[in-house]
This record gives C-alpha cells, sequence and structure tokens, in this order.
C-alpha cells in the first residue's frame, strides 16, 4: 500500500484568540489575567491527539489535549510561546502551530475612595435628650483601567466593619439594590463594565452623641470580558474609613 | 339628656383650654415678661444660636427680644403686645467644629399674669397729730391744724421667687393747701413718682400730710376736715410682669379730722 504522508500544509488549522481587541487581549495578555487560545483541528480527527504546550510565564488551567485551552498568566511580563501540535497517530505525521504572546503589566485595579468624616444624619434636627438614630454612609469604589480596554463587568468582595458598641449594623445595599443583610460579609459583587465607581450604602444606628469609624475594605476584585478574567494587580487602596462624627450633647432648655 | 351632656363636654373642654391666669415662667411668659433661657453645651467652644419662631415654627418672631443670641444663657423679653394664649417656640442650635449641630426647643405660651398689687389704707380715718396751734394777728385767733400722719401699705401677690422686686406709681389726693410728703419702708425708695421696691415684700408707705391753710373764728366747724386718697399705678414686677388689677384695688383713702367745735360765741 502507497504511504501517503500528511504534511503541514495539508491540514488546516488556524489558532483563535479570545475576545477583547482593546488594551490587552490574548496576545497580549495582562499579567494574572485569565484568557483561552483554540484551534479548529483538522475536520478529519480520526486517528488524530493534540497537544498544547507553553514555554512559560503562565499556567495551563486543566486538560491539554483539547483543541482549546485557559491559560492563567503569571505576574511576569515577558514574550512566552503557546505551541499546539496535532498528530496523526497512524503515520506520526504532526503540524505545529506557535504563538507568541507578550505578557504586559497589569494596570488593572480598584479603589477605595478617600477617607472622610460627616456628621450623623441627626444634625438640624429637633433632638430629645439621648437621642438615638439611623445614619447612614456611603463608599465608594473606584475602577482604574486602561481607557481602551472595554470589559463587560467588574466583580469585588467586601466587608464593613465599625468601632465600639453603640452602633449597630441595620443594612448594607450596593448601588440602589436590595439589602444585603447585616452579616458584614459580602461577596460577588457585580458592576457593569460601563461604570466607573460601585456605591455602597451602609446604614447603622446609635445615639447621636457618640461617634464611630465605619471601615469598608474590597478584596477579589477582578474585571471581565467574555471568557477573559483579569484579577485587581492590588496596587489601589482596599480600605475606606468614614468617621460618624458625633453631634454635640446638648442639654434640654431650662428657665424659670 | 344627650343634648345636656355634649354642652357639658363642651363647656369642660372650653374651660380647660381657655387661657388661665398664672405666674410668669419661661414657658408660660406674661406679656411684657422677660425670663432666662440656658442650656448646657455639649462643649463650650461649640458655637449656639437661640432663634424665637411663630406658632408656624417658621417666622421669626418679632414679638421676642433675645438678649444674647450666641452665649449658653439668654433672657428673652417679649413684648407687651403679645397676645395671651398664642404660641411660640423658642430653638436653640449648638454647632460643633465639625459643623455637627444638636437642635432644641421649648414650646411657649402666652399666659395672663396673676401678679397683682393691693394698697390699704392702715386706717380708714385718723386725727391730726397735734392740738390745733393759735395764734393772734391783728387781734383775732388764727388756727394752724398743723399735720397728720397717714400710713398705706402697697402688698405685691404671686410674684415670681426667681426675680426679687417690683416697682409702682405713686400719687396721693388731697385738697388745695395741703402738702404730702411721703417716707418709705427700709426696702422701698421713690424717684419722681415711681415707687421702687428691692425686694417682693410689701412697702409702707408713711405720708405726712401738713395743712398749710389758716382758719379763723369764722371758718367752718368741719373746714380742716380732708380726705387723703392714695393710688397706684403701673404695677410691675422686676422682669417685667405688668400687674393684673382684676380686683380693683389699687386706690384707699384715710378721711383725717378732728372734733367740728364751733366757734365760742356768746351773748
Amino acid at each position: 500500500m502507497k504511504r501517503t504522508f500528511t504534511y503541514l500544509l495539508t491540514i488546516s488549522v488556524f489558532l483563535l484568540i479570545s475576545a477583547a481587541a482593546m488594551a490587552q487581549d490574548g496576545l497580549t495578555p495582562y499579567a494574572g489575567s485569565l484568557h483561552t487560545y483554540s484551534v479548529t483541528p483538522d475536520p478529519d480527527s480520526s486517528n488524530k491527539t493534540y497537544l498544547w504546550e507553553i514555554s512559560g510565564g503562565g499556567t495551563i488551567n486543566g486538560a491539554t489535549d483539547g483543541s482549546s485551552i485557559n491559560v492563567t498568566w503569571g505576574n511576569t511580563p515577558g514574550t512566552y510561546t503557546i505551541t499546539f501540535t496535532e498528530t496523526d497517530e497512524s503515520t506520526s505525521c504532526s503540524t505545529q502551530r506557535t504563538l507568541d504572546v507578550e505578557v504586559i503589566a497589569n494596570t488593572f485595579f480598584l479603589a477605595m475612595a478617600e477617607d472622610a468624616e460627616e456628621c450623623h444624619d441627626s444634625t438640624g434636627a429637633v433632638l430629645s435628650a439621648a437621642a438615638s438614630g439611623p445614619t447612614t454612609v456611603y463608599f465608594t469604589v473606584e475602577l482604574n483601567k486602561d481607557s481602551d480596554w472595554d470589559i463587560d463587568s467588574w466583580q469585588y468582595d467586601f466587608t464593613v466593619n465599625f468601632s465600639g458598641s453603640d452602633y449597630s449594623l441595620q443594612s448594607v445595599s450596593v448601588d440602589g439594590g436590595s439589602d444585603l443583610g447585616t452579616s458584614g460579609s459580602y461577596a460577588g459583587q457585580t458592576v457593569s463594565g460601563t461604570s466607573s465607581t460601585s456605591e455602597i450604602a451602609v446604614e447603622l444606628s446609635g445615639p447621636v452623641a457618640s461617634g464611630t469609624d465605619v471601615t469598608f475594605t474590597i478584596s477579589n476584585g477582578v474585571a471581565l470580558s467574555g471568557t477573559t478574567s483579569t484579577p485587581d494587580n492590588g496596587t489601589g487602596d482596599s480600605d475606606q474609613v468614614l468617621t460618624i462624627n458625633p453631634l454635640p450633647n446638648t442639654s434640654e432648655i431650662t428657665t424659670d | 339628656m344627650k343634648k345636656i351632656v355634649l354642652l357639658f363636654a363642651a363647656f369642660i373642654f372650653a374651660a380647660v383650654t381657655a387661657n388661665t391666669y398664672a405666674q410668669s415662667s419661661g414657658t408660660a411668659p406674661a406679656p411684657g415678661a422677660t425670663h432666662t433661657y440656658s442650656i448646657t453645651p455639649g462643649d463650650s467652644n461649640n458655637e449656639i444660636q437661640w432663634t424665637v419662631y411663630n406658632a408656624d415654627f417658621s417666622t421669626e418672631a418679632t414679638v421676642a427680644t433675645v438678649s444674647a443670641p450666641n452665649s449658653a444663657s439668654t433672657t428673652i423679653t417679649w413684648a407687651s403686645s403679645v397676645t395671651p394664649g398664642d404660641w411660640y417656640y423658642v430653638q436653640v442650635v449648638e454647632t460643633d467644629s465639625e459643623s455637627c449641630s444638636n437642635t432644641k426647643v421649648l414650646p411657649v405660651q402666652i399666659t395672663e399674669s396673676n401678679f397683682y398689687l393691693e394698697l390699704d389704707a392702715a386706717n380708714s380715718t385718723a386725727c391730726y397729730d397735734n392740738a390745733v396751734s393759735v395764734s393772734i394777728v391783728d387781734n383775732a385767733p388764727v388756727y394752724d391744724h398743723g399735720n397728720a400722719t397717714l400710713v398705706f401699705t402697697v402688698t405685691p401677690e404671686n410674684l415670681s421667687g426667681n426675680y426679687t422686686g417690683y416697682s409702682f406709681d405713686l400719687a396721693i389726693d388731697v385738697p388745695d393747701g395741703f402738702d404730702a410728703t411721703p417716707s418709705f419702708s427700709s426696702n422701698a425708695s421713690m424717684t419722681a413718682s415711681t415707687v421702687t421696691v428691692t425686694d417682693n415684700n410689701a412697702v409702707t408707705i408713711t405720708y405726712t400730710v401738713d395743712n398749710t391753710n389758716s382758719y379763723y373764728n369764722d371758718s367752718a366747724a368741719n373746714a380742716q376736715d380732708y380726705t387723703a386718697t392714695v393710688s397706684i399705678s403701673n404695677g410691675v414686677s422686676i422682669n417685667g410682669v405688668s400687674e393684673n388689677d382684676t380686683d380693683n384695688d389699687n386706690s384707699d383713702f384715710t378721711e383725717v379730722s378732728r372734733p367740728n367745735t364751733s366757734g365760742i360765741t356768746t351773748d
């Protein structure tokens, strides 16, 4: 039987890279980001095996013998090579495709707004002695990224803590949404990619003559675009402290 | 029966809500009264602002004068023109360096005062102090009746224990030729026609009335008799509470006389 050799040119293979054609993409991914790389193998899949390899700088998540892989790039910028090999096991002929990927510094980060002070919300109201009541403070998470990089959404976790025992947590809501409860720890808050800030309303209740410091801390920030996810590079300030200042402890009016 | 019950209930309601007389106080001041209003600030360095509002708690009252609007303690003088029964609100706002503030409000209802002064003559009748003095002028006797000492008392009622002193205007009505000179108990003095009392006690007024007229044998037997009528007005406490003269007891009199002996007749 005449042996038929299959050459590289008879196999149509091309690599697909993930979306996001702006600041970062599969060719120039941010350090720490997750991207998908794919090929369209030979339509005749009989006796074919596939192998993905990378020269360094990242980790292939899961199987390396499919038509696509997910790669989580590491934190070291540089140029790395992805190699895909399709082998016809019946003939031992193979085709390789390579893709040079330049891992770039991740410029995405979330940051809390500046610390601030404000009066208890009852300021200006007529109050009785030892008055107590609700007061709401508003925290802001700010998105920082390359302006020409479009994303679908961004996410973060957060915690709320406050000093002293005079106050109690009443409600927490994100961007005008429903009450998330008073656990003090909240995960997976999702914000549209077109919004550059996220506002969190934290309502407490306590005596107007006492103050408290409310600390808001974010974590696990991530930007999402299609199948790509980019973690927060951690350079932003993850804490914001809003101080609720007490009202003057004025006595009742006395007269003769 | 039902109609009577409803009328009775209406009467009781009206009686309860009607403005009653009371001692002037900071929460129930009389027209013209001055009272002290105070707070203990949360911090003595904070800013303080006193404001008085009308019953709508929106319009600043023009009838209340605040002496120290930025102090922890102030007096407020209520105009004499305020109407008993009207409500006002005394507000104070304390603001700290962080612009945080606390607000206190005291409701005030103008109330007619039950303070009054009562004038009483010690005696309704009195004699001259001494015997008639006789002198001979142009071979005819001239009679000089001299002085009569008349005592009156002014007694205050329902003055506030938080304020000391009161005043009133004093006048005496005697016939022509009679000179009346008052002296007072140690707690009072007079300037022009106004008597000022330094405490909340009664005042004793002693008039020395000198009959400077001359009388002769042909004078009427009772020519020397007269009535001294003393009256007071414009009674007011030290903090501006006007007397409420509902009992109409601001005037009294003493009748002075001596036996109406006729002249000596002969045959």
